[in-house]
């Protein structure tokens, strides 16, 4: 059986060797802040993908009537997202190049201000990228701003969180 | 003329019917197509049904023993209901027209639209991806509670444990070596994502395996080069991933990695999102169900007419059929955005 040395003794006169840790700094732009985003009831696309965030009309699942049409709860509009400020300029960059272009319905067909209700009925939307090659605007297209809402909820006051459909992103 | 099958184009003595089918689209391979998407034709016996599911099972960890019981841990689980809708089309013909009708059968004809019914699972597919709604009355979100293609899921915690979920935010469309980029970190993703235990969802054979994706017809050249040609542009990786045409062809990353990849390319993506799908998963994402197949129902003079058939001269045949779109928990698809 070997003799245990001590460990104080082992360290007597050696030098520790010593690294800086190459840690970035926290910067601002890691900071996320929550935001209430989502898409409108009346948006013919119900969920919207831009920046590399989906935009939803709801969270939740629904369950539908037994006739097949509306659900038989309410649904909670939209999603909470954390999101930093270099994520917003992408979503902000990328809702400015959308556009839906909406074929067919009438006035009448309008969606139903429920969630989870949209009506695409009668109406065909295609989203498009106005910045591409093949893109020319028709009277029918409509920014994808129209359709989105993004609001910061600490910016919120109880009276913006009960308003719905929220104030969208165009015009921004 | 609504509802009618408009003949004045067809009675004319003489008429040949050489280019008959010009107007008759292809559905051959379009439920093939689906194959690593969408489960089809899972039976469905209520209008409305109810799925459950365990979430995973947890984990053995280390104790020790004399100090320590065996660690306890139980597991959640989730159900879902979809419910099953009616789908249908009718057309109608003056008996007339069909007597006078001198290009083929108008009966067997307007038959015919049974065979579009074959669209239906690829277009709910689309509706399914791209969020728009016209099959559907809303598109379904997943088990968790968010939509199909999520970075959080419904509590807005980090869909399957990883920052952004199952979307990667591209960088473009406009160069094969973007789409390159794009691929690779789209699979890495999906490699990344988590049980409800923290561990790997997947074992680590995703190289290994294969993937379809579905792009847009528009970018079918540049989706071509990047997983069909043996060279691509290269680029300087690290200053800038625009394709630098000076610089020499560099071998084709995906081709010498030897995943297997199928592009579909359609005509229903029109922006540059393209959505990436594992192969041979054993849960698909999206699923059709059935609650009563393909039923054709028609009303002919002297045949099986209808009263109103006879009282008013207009015959017709019809299609419906109940189906049910579904989404499960999207473990095996990815959605690049740009």
């Amino acid at each position: 059986m070997s003799a245990t040395v001590p460990f104080e003794r082992t360290a007597k006169g050696g030098s520790a060797v010593k690294v800086k840790s190459g840690l970035p700094e926290i910067t601002k732009s890691a900071k996320t802040i929550r935001y209430w985003i989502g898409t409108t009831p009346s948006s013919p696309i119900q969920n919207v993908t831009v920046g590399g965030v989906t935009f939803p009309l709801f969270r939740g699942s629904p369950v539908f009537d037994q006739d097949g049409g509306k659900p038989d709860r309410t649904l909670d509009h939209g999603i909470y997202a954390d999101l930093t400020d270099e994520r917003v300029e992408l979503i902000r960059n990328g809702v400015k190049i959308r556009v839906i272009r909406i074929w067919g319905g009438t006035d009448d067909d309008k969606f139903e201000t429920a969630p989870g209700t949209v009506k695409g009925k009668g109406k065909t939307a295609q989203m498009l990228i106005v910045d591409g090659p093949h893109y020319r605007r028709q009277p029918n297209d409509h920014p994808v701003g129209e359709f989105l809402y993004m609001h910061r909820l600490d910016a919120m006051s109880a009276e913006d969180g009960h308003r719905f459909p929220p104030e969208t992103m165009e015009g921004a | 003329m609504p509802g009618f099958i408009s003949t004045g184009s067809t009675i004319a003595a003489g008429i040949r019917d050489d280019f008959m089918g010009t107007y008759e689209p292809a559905f051959a391979g379009v439920l093939e197509s689906l194959d690593d998407a969408m489960q089809l034709d899972v039976p469905f016996n209520h209008r409305t049904e109810t799925f459950g599911m365990h979430e995973t099972m947890p984990y053995p960890e280390r104790f020790d023993e004399g100090n320590e019981s065996i660690p306890e841990e139980g597991t959640g689980s989730k159900s879902f209901s979809v419910t099953t809708f009616d789908y249908g089309k009718r057309v109608s013909w003056k008996i007339k027209d069909r007597e006078d009708n001198k290009i083929g059968d108008l009966r067997a004809k307007a038959a015919m639209l049974g065979q579009h019914f074959a669209s239906l699972p690829s277009r709910a597919f689309i509706e399914l991806i791209t969020g728009s709604t016209s099959l559907l009355p809303a598109v379904p979100n997943a088990p968790d509670g968010a939509a199909p293609y999520s970075t959080t899921d419904g509590a807005s915690a980090a869909r399957f444990g990883v920052t952004d979920g199952n979307i990667v935010t591209g960088g473009g469309v406009s160069t094969s070596a973007l789409i390159e980029t794009d691929f690779f970190a789209a699979i890495a993703r999906m490699g990344q994502f988590q049980d409800v235990k923290g561990q790997p969802y997947w074992e680590p054979s995703v190289l290994q395996e294969r993937y379809t994706i579905f792009h847009g017809i528009a970018l079918l050249k540049v989706f071509t080069q990047a997983f069909a040609a043996n060279s691509v542009f290269g680029y300087r990786a690290g200053t800038s991933t625009t394709d630098t045409s000076t610089s020499a062809g560099v071998s084709n990353v995906i081709l010498a990695s030897g995943v297997q990849v199928t592009l579909r390319a359609t005509s229903r993506i029109t922006d540059n999102d393209w959505f990436i799908f594992r192969g041979g998963s054993p849960v698909k994402p999206f699923f059709k169900g059935i609650r009563r197949a393909l039923t054709m129902e028609d009303s002919i003079m002297g045949g099986n007419s209808t009263e109103a058939t006879q009282t008013t001269g207009k015959e017709w045949v019809q299609f419906t059929e109940r189906d049910a779109f579904g989404v499960n928990v999207p473990f095996a698809t990815v959605k690049v955005n740009n």
